[in-house]
Protein backbone atom coordinates (compact mmCIF):
# COMPACT_ATOMS: atom_id res chain seq x y z
CA UNK A 1 0.00 0.00 0.00
CA UNK A 2 1.20 3.34 -0.87
CA UNK A 3 1.65 6.33 1.18
CA UNK A 4 -0.82 8.52 -0.43
CA UNK A 5 -3.09 5.55 -0.25
CA UNK A 6 -2.57 5.10 3.44
CA UNK A 7 -3.28 8.88 4.10
CA UNK A 8 -6.23 8.52 2.44
CA UNK A 9 -7.44 4.82 3.93
CA UNK A 10 -6.55 7.09 7.25
CA UNK A 11 -8.93 10.27 6.73
CA UNK A 12 -11.85 7.80 4.89
CA UNK A 13 -11.74 6.11 8.84
CA UNK A 14 -11.66 9.25 10.42
CA UNK A 15 -14.78 9.67 12.75
CA UNK A 16 -15.78 13.32 10.62
CA UNK A 17 -15.30 12.10 7.53
CA UNK A 18 -17.55 8.59 8.51
CA UNK A 19 -19.98 11.18 9.99
CA UNK A 20 -20.14 13.39 6.64
CA UNK A 21 -20.02 10.00 4.82
CA UNK A 22 -22.86 8.72 6.79
CA UNK A 23 -25.21 12.09 6.46
CA UNK A 24 -24.02 12.51 2.65
CA UNK A 25 -25.63 9.16 1.86
CA UNK A 26 -28.69 9.99 3.80
CA UNK A 27 -29.36 13.56 1.89
CA UNK A 28 -28.37 11.65 -1.56
CA UNK A 29 -30.76 8.76 -0.98
CA UNK A 30 -33.66 10.57 0.04
CA UNK A 31 -33.00 13.24 -3.25
CA UNK A 32 -32.59 10.38 -5.35
CA UNK A 33 -35.77 8.77 -4.37
CA UNK A 34 -37.75 11.75 -4.13
CA UNK A 35 -36.88 12.23 -7.89
CA UNK A 36 -37.52 9.01 -8.85
CA UNK A 37 -40.74 8.81 -7.74
CA UNK A 38 -42.14 12.07 -9.31
CA UNK A 39 -42.04 10.98 -13.40
CA UNK A 40 -42.37 14.81 -13.74
CA UNK A 41 -39.15 15.69 -12.34
CA UNK A 42 -37.02 12.89 -13.07
CA UNK A 43 -38.04 13.01 -16.93
CA UNK A 44 -37.09 16.87 -16.65
CA UNK A 45 -33.85 16.69 -15.25
CA UNK A 46 -32.80 13.69 -18.06
CA UNK A 47 -34.01 16.43 -20.65
CA UNK A 48 -32.08 18.98 -18.41
CA UNK A 49 -28.76 16.84 -18.04
CA UNK A 50 -28.80 16.13 -21.95
CA UNK A 51 -28.77 19.64 -22.51
CA UNK A 52 -26.39 21.29 -20.04
CA UNK A 53 -23.62 18.53 -20.61
CA UNK A 54 -22.85 20.35 -24.31
CA UNK A 55 -23.32 24.24 -23.35
CA UNK A 56 -21.13 24.48 -20.14
CA UNK A 57 -17.73 24.25 -21.62
CA UNK A 58 -18.90 26.55 -24.32
CA UNK A 59 -20.74 29.01 -22.83
CA UNK A 60 -17.78 29.42 -20.35
CA UNK A 61 -15.20 30.38 -23.21
CA UNK A 62 -18.15 32.55 -24.48
CA UNK A 63 -18.53 34.40 -21.46
CA UNK A 64 -14.46 35.05 -21.24
CA UNK A 65 -13.75 35.94 -24.75
CA UNK A 66 -17.01 38.29 -25.17
CA UNK A 67 -16.54 40.14 -21.81
CA UNK A 68 -12.59 40.30 -21.42
CA UNK A 69 -9.68 41.96 -22.76
CA UNK A 70 -8.15 38.79 -25.22
CA UNK A 71 -5.21 38.08 -23.29
CA UNK A 72 -7.86 38.11 -19.80
CA UNK A 73 -9.78 35.70 -21.25
CA UNK A 74 -7.10 33.57 -22.62
CA UNK A 75 -5.25 33.16 -18.85
CA UNK A 76 -8.87 32.76 -17.02
CA UNK A 77 -9.56 30.18 -19.47
CA UNK A 78 -6.10 28.13 -18.75
CA UNK A 79 -6.53 28.26 -15.62
CA UNK A 80 -10.62 26.94 -14.98
CA UNK A 81 -9.41 24.28 -17.79
CA UNK A 82 -6.35 23.49 -15.95
CA UNK A 83 -8.19 22.93 -12.45
CA UNK A 84 -11.20 20.94 -13.94
CA UNK A 85 -8.06 18.81 -15.56
CA UNK A 86 -6.35 18.61 -12.10
CA UNK A 87 -10.28 17.30 -10.65
CA UNK A 88 -10.73 15.01 -13.28
CA UNK A 89 -7.78 13.23 -13.20
CA UNK A 90 -5.83 13.90 -10.16
CA UNK A 91 -8.18 14.31 -7.32
CA UNK A 92 -10.69 12.05 -8.06
CA UNK A 93 -8.48 8.88 -8.88
CA UNK A 94 -6.82 9.66 -5.50
CA UNK A 95 -9.86 9.82 -3.57
CA UNK A 96 -11.54 7.17 -5.57
CA UNK A 97 -15.23 7.63 -4.67
CA UNK A 98 -17.58 5.77 -6.43
CA UNK A 99 -20.27 7.28 -7.88
CA UNK A 100 -23.49 6.10 -6.49
CA UNK A 101 -26.10 3.69 -8.14
CA UNK A 102 -28.62 3.83 -5.53
CA UNK A 103 -32.17 2.41 -5.44
CA UNK A 104 -33.95 3.17 -1.96
CA UNK A 105 -30.33 3.28 -0.49
CA UNK A 106 -28.43 0.25 -1.52
CA UNK A 107 -25.99 0.23 -4.76
CA UNK A 108 -28.36 -1.64 -7.44
CA UNK A 109 -25.50 -2.51 -9.79
CA UNK A 110 -21.96 -1.92 -11.14
CA UNK A 111 -22.72 -0.52 -14.26
CA UNK A 112 -22.46 3.40 -13.40
CA UNK A 113 -19.65 2.50 -10.49
CA UNK A 114 -16.44 2.18 -12.71
CA UNK A 115 -15.89 5.73 -12.56
CA UNK A 116 -14.83 8.05 -9.74
CA UNK A 117 -17.28 10.79 -8.07
CA UNK A 118 -15.76 12.88 -5.81
CA UNK A 119 -15.65 16.16 -6.66
CA UNK A 120 -18.12 16.71 -9.19
CA UNK A 121 -16.95 18.58 -11.78
CA UNK A 122 -20.42 19.68 -13.81
CA UNK A 123 -20.74 21.18 -9.96
CA UNK A 124 -17.35 22.77 -10.35
CA UNK A 125 -18.67 24.42 -14.28
CA UNK A 126 -21.44 25.56 -12.45
CA UNK A 127 -20.16 27.06 -9.64
CA UNK A 128 -17.39 29.46 -11.96
CA UNK A 129 -20.43 30.14 -14.03
CA UNK A 130 -22.66 31.18 -11.45
CA UNK A 131 -19.97 33.22 -10.06
CA UNK A 132 -18.51 34.87 -13.35
CA UNK A 133 -21.97 35.72 -14.51
CA UNK A 134 -22.73 37.56 -11.29
CA UNK A 135 -19.27 38.99 -10.85
CA UNK A 136 -18.83 40.53 -14.22
CA UNK A 137 -22.62 41.79 -14.09
CA UNK A 138 -23.74 39.67 -17.27
CA UNK A 139 -27.31 40.08 -18.53
CA UNK A 140 -29.66 38.01 -17.26
CA UNK A 141 -28.60 36.83 -14.43
CA UNK A 142 -32.34 36.09 -12.81
CA UNK A 143 -32.46 33.71 -15.54
CA UNK A 144 -29.32 31.90 -16.17
CA UNK A 145 -28.36 31.71 -12.72
CA UNK A 146 -31.00 29.36 -11.44
CA UNK A 147 -30.25 26.97 -14.16
CA UNK A 148 -26.66 26.79 -13.24
CA UNK A 149 -27.71 25.97 -9.74
CA UNK A 150 -29.83 23.41 -10.38
CA UNK A 151 -27.41 21.85 -12.63
CA UNK A 152 -25.69 20.52 -9.29
CA UNK A 153 -29.09 19.41 -7.71
CA UNK A 154 -29.47 17.57 -11.22
CA UNK A 155 -26.38 15.42 -10.71
CA UNK A 156 -27.32 13.75 -7.24
CA UNK A 157 -30.93 13.84 -8.37
CA UNK A 158 -29.86 11.15 -11.49
CA UNK A 159 -27.78 9.61 -8.87
CA UNK A 160 -24.26 10.37 -10.49
CA UNK A 161 -23.07 11.91 -7.67
CA UNK A 162 -23.10 12.11 -3.98
CA UNK A 163 -24.35 15.73 -2.40
CA UNK A 164 -20.87 16.74 -0.96
CA UNK A 165 -19.30 15.73 -3.85
CA UNK A 166 -21.90 18.94 -5.93
CA UNK A 167 -21.18 20.82 -2.94
CA UNK A 168 -17.35 20.56 -2.92
CA UNK A 169 -17.14 20.93 -6.96
CA UNK A 170 -19.46 24.17 -6.51
CA UNK A 171 -17.22 26.05 -3.92
CA UNK A 172 -14.09 25.23 -6.24
CA UNK A 173 -15.55 26.39 -9.28
CA UNK A 174 -16.66 29.74 -7.18
CA UNK A 175 -13.18 29.58 -5.74
CA UNK A 176 -11.26 29.57 -9.09
CA UNK A 177 -13.54 32.19 -10.59
CA UNK A 178 -13.04 35.14 -7.50
CA UNK A 179 -9.33 33.90 -7.72
CA UNK A 180 -9.16 34.17 -11.22
CA UNK A 181 -10.79 37.42 -11.60
CA UNK A 182 -8.96 39.08 -8.79
CA UNK A 183 -5.60 38.15 -9.69
CA UNK A 184 -5.59 38.02 -13.36
CA UNK B 1 -0.95 -24.37 -13.46
CA UNK B 2 -2.13 -21.28 -11.67
CA UNK B 3 -0.87 -18.73 -8.92
CA UNK B 4 -3.54 -18.89 -6.02
CA UNK B 5 -3.87 -16.21 -3.13
CA UNK B 6 -5.15 -17.15 0.50
CA UNK B 7 -6.80 -14.05 1.57
CA UNK B 8 -8.68 -13.62 4.68
CA UNK B 9 -11.49 -10.38 4.55
CA UNK B 10 -12.56 -8.34 7.81
CA UNK B 11 -15.08 -4.55 8.17
CA UNK B 12 -14.68 -2.88 10.76
CA UNK B 13 -18.60 -2.98 12.44
CA UNK B 14 -17.73 0.47 13.77
CA UNK B 15 -16.86 2.20 10.65
CA UNK B 16 -19.47 0.14 7.76
CA UNK B 17 -21.83 2.55 6.84
CA UNK B 18 -23.98 -0.57 5.41
CA UNK B 19 -23.48 1.97 1.78
CA UNK B 20 -23.35 -1.80 -0.63
CA UNK B 21 -20.48 -1.05 -2.60
CA UNK B 22 -18.40 -3.72 -1.58
CA UNK B 23 -21.54 -6.31 -2.29
CA UNK B 24 -22.05 -4.57 -5.64
CA UNK B 25 -18.23 -4.96 -6.68
CA UNK B 26 -17.89 -8.64 -5.40
CA UNK B 27 -21.17 -10.14 -4.27
CA UNK B 28 -19.40 -13.49 -3.41
CA UNK B 29 -16.80 -12.10 -0.91
CA UNK B 30 -19.74 -9.87 0.80
CA UNK B 31 -22.83 -10.34 2.69
CA UNK B 32 -25.66 -8.07 4.35
CA UNK B 33 -26.06 -8.49 7.92
CA UNK B 34 -29.86 -7.46 8.94
CA UNK B 35 -29.60 -8.07 12.64
CA UNK B 36 -26.48 -5.36 12.94
CA UNK B 37 -27.39 -3.63 9.61
CA UNK B 38 -23.66 -3.47 8.96
CA UNK B 39 -21.94 -5.51 5.71
CA UNK B 40 -19.60 -8.48 6.55
CA UNK B 41 -17.18 -10.73 4.89
CA UNK B 42 -19.14 -13.89 3.85
CA UNK B 43 -18.01 -16.95 6.32
CA UNK B 44 -15.03 -18.39 3.92
CA UNK B 45 -13.64 -14.66 3.01
CA UNK B 46 -13.77 -14.23 6.68
CA UNK B 47 -11.98 -17.38 7.34
CA UNK B 48 -9.87 -17.11 4.73
CA UNK B 49 -9.41 -18.37 0.95
CA UNK B 50 -8.04 -18.97 -1.99
CA UNK B 51 -8.04 -16.10 -5.10
CA UNK B 52 -6.79 -15.99 -8.56
CA UNK B 53 -4.72 -12.85 -8.73
CA UNK B 54 -7.61 -11.77 -10.84
CA UNK B 55 -10.40 -12.11 -8.25
CA UNK B 56 -7.25 -10.43 -5.51
CA UNK B 57 -7.47 -7.70 -7.76
CA UNK B 58 -10.93 -7.43 -7.39
CA UNK B 59 -11.21 -7.22 -4.05
CA UNK B 60 -8.60 -4.40 -3.82
CA UNK B 61 -11.11 -2.45 -5.82
CA UNK B 62 -13.79 -2.94 -2.99
CA UNK B 63 -11.17 -1.55 -0.20
CA UNK B 64 -10.33 1.21 -2.43
CA UNK B 65 -14.19 2.02 -2.86
CA UNK B 66 -15.40 1.79 1.16
CA UNK B 67 -15.80 5.68 1.31
CA UNK B 68 -15.01 4.73 5.06
CA UNK B 69 -12.15 2.54 4.56
CA UNK B 70 -13.67 -0.31 6.48
CA UNK B 71 -12.68 -3.10 4.69
CA UNK B 72 -9.18 -5.20 5.93
CA UNK B 73 -7.17 -7.69 3.62
CA UNK B 74 -4.63 -10.01 5.11
CA UNK B 75 -2.34 -12.21 2.44
CA UNK B 76 -2.14 -15.49 4.28
CA UNK B 77 -0.10 -17.54 1.34
CA UNK B 78 0.27 -17.92 -1.49
CA UNK B 79 0.15 -20.98 -4.19
CA UNK B 80 1.36 -22.26 -7.77
CA UNK B 81 -0.97 -24.94 -7.46
CA UNK B 82 -4.81 -24.70 -7.19
CA UNK B 83 -5.19 -26.41 -3.31
CA UNK B 84 -8.29 -29.12 -3.65
CA UNK B 85 -9.97 -27.35 -0.07
CA UNK B 86 -10.49 -24.14 -2.22
CA UNK B 87 -13.49 -22.40 -0.76
CA UNK B 88 -15.42 -19.86 -2.88
CA UNK B 89 -13.24 -20.69 -5.85
CA UNK B 90 -14.66 -18.93 -8.86
CA UNK B 91 -12.84 -18.95 -11.35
Amino acid sequence: MSPLTRLVTRIKQSKPVTFIVRIDHKISDWLEHFVRSHSVISKFFVFFKEITNFVGIPLILIILFLNLPLQRAVKLSVLWILILLFIEYVVKNVIKRKRPYHIDGKWAGTEKIKSFSFPSSHAYVAGFLTTIWLLLHLPAAYFFVPIFLLLPISRVALNYHFFVDVITGFVLGVLVAVLGIMLI
Amino acid sequence: MSKKIKIQLTIDPELCIACGVCHALVPEAYTYDEKTDKYTPTPEYKQGVFVSPKQLEQIKETIDSCPVGAIKLKILETAEDEPSNAPGNQD
